[in-house]
């Protein structure tokens, strides 16, 4: 689904447009590269002058940041790379575990879990919610995945 | 005072040039393409064989591909230690666990 944004910055109005893996700035075309194998994890900053944009992508969730704020969600923007590995390992875990449990259903569970993963830690800054959810979400996936199995049996 | 007007009339002339800014706007990624995640998927996939080592065949496969990345993670960054070196362990454990599994197995 394309996403299109349109900033001011010093007069001057920017089209932004975001269209599959590509970012559209005032018709210059930039190809998207995800930083996470496993989730989409994008982060560019487009500087106009003295507007600082940034686009950002976690997961299936899109947004642009104008001066620090998001102007979808109005929250403030917090830097993406300062996710710890840690965060990276479970959201993973998760996706590999959801496809050996219960095939593309579990892979696509794993992959909403594990941005939901990138999510909390970005608000709250705190791994310990993050390792919670983890465990929460795994039992969830190791039961649907034998239940599953024991249905088909 | 010749010098000083045209050191003048020069400043004029670079400052004339200075007020015209490009107004392309600049477009970085600030995540590099992390090399870290050969390291971080050879943990996983490490931590998921070890887990399921006592599963058949298939953790085996997650083990064999757990050791591939995690030795590529530590060439590309020239790195013996950390994420890399940990899926490295956790894979080849999980290989060796899973290995005498299906030993059992067929042996009894």
């Amino acid at each position: 689904m394309a996403k299109q944004w349109t900033v001011n910055a010093n007069g001057v109005d920017h089209m932004i447009e975001h269209k599959g893996n590509k970012l559209i700035v005032d018709g210059q075309t930039y190809p998207l590269k995800s930083s996470n194998w496993f989730i989409q994890l994008i982060d560019y900053a487009i500087n106009f002058g003295d507007v600082t944009c940034r686009f950002v992508v976690i997961g299936n969730k899109v947004d642009l940041a104008v001066n620090g704020t998001y102007v979808g969600s109005g929250e403030p923007y917090v830097p993406i790379s300062n996710i710890p590995v840690a965060v990276n390992v479970l959201a993973g875990i998760s996706v590999v575990l959801g496809f050996l449990m219960n095939g593309i259903i579990g892979l696509a569970i794993g992959i909403i879990l594990g941005a939901l993963y990138f999510k909390i830690y970005l608000k709250n800054s705190n791994l310990p919610p993050v390792i919670i959810l983890f465990s929460v979400a795994t039992i969830g996936q190791i039961a649907f995945g034998v239940l599953v199995s024991m249905l088909l049996v | 005072m010749d010098n000083n007007f045209d050191h003048n009339n020069t400043y004029q002339q670079n400052t004339s040039q200075q007020t015209t800014v490009s107004q392309q706007p600049v477009v970085v990624n600030e995540l590099e393409t992390n090399k870290d995640m050969y390291a971080i998927t050879s943990l996983i996939l490490g931590i998921l064989g070890l887990v399921f080592s006592w599963c058949s065949f298939i953790p085996l496969i997650i083990c064999i591909i757990g050791i591939v990345l995690g030795i590529k993670g530590m060439v590309k960054t020239k790195q013996h230690t950390g994420i890399a070196l940990a899926g490295v362990i956790t894979s080849a454990i999980g290989l060796a666990l899973g290995s005498i599994f299906i030993i059992l197995f067929f042996l009894v």
